[in-house]
C-alpha cells in the first residue's frame, strides 16, 4: 500500500534518529524506541546450494533474539564501569539507507533498510564493516514512532568481528 | 641449510619453552607466533583427536555438513546405510571443494569441475566421459573415491577425526575425562541435539588463550566478567562463585564445579531433571554431587574443544535456566582463531525448557553473548602485545595454587582434584600437554 509523503519523511526521520542515539551511545533513550512487547533479532545466516537458498537464514536460531527486556539487561551492562567490551567504546556509524516503505492494515508500517555499519575501536587504524537488510515493524504511540519488531538479515555466514557488544 | 637452521631454531625456542614451562611461567610469544603456529599445524592438530560436529546436525541419509581441521575442510556426511562418513573435501581430480556451502541434503556430490560423482559415503560413481577420455577399465574406481578422514571416532553423538592413521582410538584417548564429559552428555536418556546450528565467528586472537581459559580458569570470573553478574545475567551472589570451588587437571583435560548453594550447584536445572540424571550417574559421580560441588562448569578437552554449563538469567517472569554450550577454537593463523560456538540441550527436555535454555545461552555466549564478549576482549587484546619484540620473551606467572594446594584425597572421580577452582592446575597441564606433543616430531 503506497504511504503519503509526509509519513514517509517523518519514518525516515525517526531511523536517522535512531541510527544517531546508537552512535552517540545514548542507549537508554534508544531503548525507549521500543514497544514493550518488540522482538529484535539476528537469524544465523548459514550458506546453503542455490536450490536450498530458502533455508538460509535460521529463523528460530539468532546471534540475537531479544525481547526488550534482554535488550535492557544488555544496556544495564554497558552502563556499569566493566563492561570491557565496550570499553573503550566502539566507534561505530550506522549507514542506513535504501527506505523502503509499507502500509501494514493495522496502523503499523514495514520498514526495509539497508546498514552499513563501520567499527573502529581503541588506537587501531582498521575497522569492521558489517552489512546487512533490516526489516522493522513500526507503529505510532502516544504521537511517537515506536518500534515492535526488528529482524537483522546480516551479510555474512561467519562474523568477521569480534564480538556484539554493538546493536545493529 | 637454510631449512637446518630454522630447525634448530624450532628446538631452541621448544627448549626455552620448556624451561620456562618447568618454572611455572611461560613467555607471552607464544600467543602470536607464526613459527608455533606451523608447529601446531604440524605436530598438534594432525595428530590430535579434532570435533567436527554431533550427530544431531546431520539426522537424515543425506545430510551433510562442512567442517575443519585447521586448512583441511572435510564433509561431514549420513550415507545411505546411515553410517557417519568424515571425506576430504577435495575432489581426486583436481582438488577442486566438492562441497561449498555450510550444510544441506543431497543424493550425492557432483564435482562443479569436471563432473566427477561422488556417492554420500565417499565412493567414486563416475567419471564424465570415462569410456572415451581414459578407455573402458582404466581407472579403478574403488582407488578413486574421496579420501577418508584417516581416523573418526564418534562418542555419545560427538563425532572427532584424526589425521594420524596410528593415532589411538577416541575412547581411550577420552579415557578418564570421560567421567566429567558424561555430566555434560549423559543427563538424560535421549542425550543431547544441537539448537540450531554452531555460530561462526572470526577473532584476533590465539586459539590457545581460549583453551587455556576454558581448561582452568575460575580465576578471571570476578573481575572479567563483573559488568555480566551485576547486571543479573550471570545469577551468583558473588564473582568470586568458582573460588571455592573444585579444580580438575589431567594430561588432556580440566574442568572446574563451583561449591555454591544447591540451586546453583543443579546449574539451575529444575529439580525433576536434577533427580533425573542423578539416576543416570553412577555411584562415584554421584558421591561427587553429595559433597556438595556444583554439576562440572567450564571444561576443555585437549587440544581445542571447550565445554561450558551454567545458569542465565534473560528475564525477570522467570527462574534462570541452564545452558550448555560445546565449542572448538579453529586456528586460522598465529594470533586468528575462528570460534564455533554451539548450543546444546537435552533433546527429551520440553520445548519451554529448550527455549528458556536458548535465551539463557544467548545472552551469555556466542557472539552476542556478554561473557564471551569480555573473554574475547582480553584474548584480543594479549594477542595483540605477544607480537611484541620485547613482550614476546615476557614470562608470565603460572604458579597460582602451586605452593599451597595438594590433591584431594578423598575425591571420588579420576584426576587430580584441587580444592579451589582459582587456581591454575588444569592451565599447567594443558601447556605440558601442548609441549610434549610438539615435541614430537
Amino acid at each position: 500500500m503506497s504511504i503519503n509523503e509526509s509519513t514517509f519523511r517523518e519514518l525516515e526521520a525517526f531511523i536517522y534518529k535512531e541510527a544517531e542515539l546508537l552512535d552517540n551511545h545514548q542507549y537508554d533513550q534508544w531503548l525507549e524506541l521500543w514497544d514493550e512487547q518488540a522482538t529484535y533479532r539476528m537469524p544465523v545466516r548459514v550458506t546453503h546450494t542455490k536450490r536450498q537458498q530458502d533455508q538460509e537464514f535460521q529463523e528460530d536460531f539468532g546471534h540475537f533474539d531479544e525481547t526488550k527486556e534482554m535488550l535492557g539487561m544488555r544496556i544495564n551492562r554497558l552502563k556499569t564501569s566493566t563492561a570491557w567490551a565496550e570499553d573503550p567504546p566502539s566507534r561505530t556509524r550506522h549507514f542506513v539507507t535504501n527506505l523502503r516503505i509499507n502500509s501494514l492494515n493495522n496502523d503499523q508500517y514495514e520498514l526495509k533498510t539497508n546498514l552499513m555499519l563501520y567499527r573502529n575501536r581503541s588506537d587501531a587504524a582498521d575497522h569492521d564493516i558489517l552489512s546487512a537488510e533490516r526489516q522493522d515493524i513500526v507503529y505510532q504511540k502516544d504521537g511517537e514512532w515506536r518500534f515492535v519488531q526488528r529482524v537483522i538479515y546480516l551479510d555474512q555466514a561467519t562474523l568477521g568481528t569480534l564480538n556484539l557488544s554493538i546493536f545493529l | 641449510m637454510k631449512q637446518e637452521a630454522r630447525l634448530i631454531n624450532t628446538e631452541t625456542l621448544l627448549a626455552s619453552i620448556s624451561e620456562a614451562i618447568n618454572k611455572g611461567e611461560l613467555p607471552l610469544g607464544v600467543f602470536n607466533s607464526p613459527e608455533i603456529f606451523e608447529l601446531e599445524k604440524k605436530r598438534l592438530f594432525a595428530k590430535s583427536w579434532n570435533y567436527l560436529g554431533h550427530v544431531t546436525e546431520i539426522p537424515n541419509p543425506g545430510d551433510y555438513i562442512q567442517r575443519y581441521i585447521v586448512d583441511d575442510s572435510f564433509i561431514v556426511s549420513r550415507d545411505k546405510e546411515n553410517e557417519v562418513q568424515v571425506l576430504l573435501n577435495a575432489c581426486r581430480h583436481r582438488g577442486r571443494k566438492i562441497c561449498s556451502v555450510e550444510k544441506g541434503s543431497i543424493k550425492n556430490f557432483s564435482c562443479p569441475y569436471h563432473g566427477w560423482v561422488y556417492d554420500l559415503d565417499g565412493s567414486l560413481l563416475d567419471v564424465s566421459y570415462e569410456e572415451k577420455g581414459y578407455g573402458e577399465d582404466a581407472i579403478d574406481h574403488k582407488d578413486w573415491g574421496l579420501m577418508h578422514a584417516p581416523n573418526v571416532g564418534i562418542w555419545s553423538g560427538m563425532i572427532f577425526a584424526n589425521l594420524d592413521p596410528d593415532a589411538e582410538p577416541l575412547e581411550e584417548y577420552l579415557g578418564d575425562a570421560k567421567w566429567y564429559l558424561d555430566f555434560y552428555t549423559n543427563k538424560s536418556e535421549a542425550g543431547l541435539e544441537v539448537l540450531g546450528v554452531p555460530q561462526r565467528w572470526v577473532v584476533n586472537a590465539d586459539w590457545k588463550l581460549a583453551a587455556d581459559n576454558f581448561v582452568g580458569d575460575g580465576y578471571h570470573t570476578f573481575i572479567t566478567h563483573a559488568s555480566t553478574i551485576s547486571a543479573g545475567t550471570l545469577p551468583v551472589p558473588t564473582g568470586e562463585f568458582l573460588l571455592d570451588g573444585v579444580q580438575i587437571s589431567m594430561d588432556h583435560f580440566g574442568t572446574g564445579m563451583a561449591r555454591q548453594d544447591p540451586l546453583f550447584n543443579s546449574l539451575a536445572y529444575p529439580p525433576p531433571m536434577m533427580e533425573a540424571m542423578r539416576k543416570r550417574f553412577n555411584p562415584e559421580q554421584n558421591a561427587m554431587l553429595d559433597q556438595g560441588v556444583s554439576l562440572p562448569t567450564h571444561a576443555n578437552l585437549f587440544p581445542n574443544l571447550s565445554f561450558l554449563n551454567a545458569p542465565g538469567a534473560f528475564t525477570a517472569k522467570a527462574p534462570p535456566a541452564p545452558y550448555m554450550t560445546f565449542r572448538i577454537w579453529r586456528p586460522l593463523a598465529a594470533g586468528k582463531t575462528e570460534i564455533w560456538s554451539w548450543c546444546m540441550v537435552e533433546k527429551d527436555a520440553s520445548d519451554e525448557f529448550k527455549q528458556a535454555s536458548y535465551k539463557a545461552y544467548l545472552i551469555s555466549f556466542g557472539a552476542s553473548g556478554t561473557l564471551e564478549q569480555d573473554d574475547a576482549e582480553n584474548w584480543f587484546n594479549i594477542s595483540q602485545v605477544a607480537k611484541g619484540t620485547l613482550s614476546s620473551d615476557l614470562l608470565l606467572n603460572y604458579t597460582m595454587g602451586q605452593k599451597i594446594l595438594k590433591p584431594m584425597s578423598d575425591w571420588p572421580g579420576p584426576g587430580d582434584a584441587y580444592p579451589l577452582d582459582f587456581t591454575e592446575f588444569a592451565q599447567r597441564a594443558f601447556w605440558k600437554k601442548w609441549l610434549a606433543t610438539l615435541e614430537v616430531e
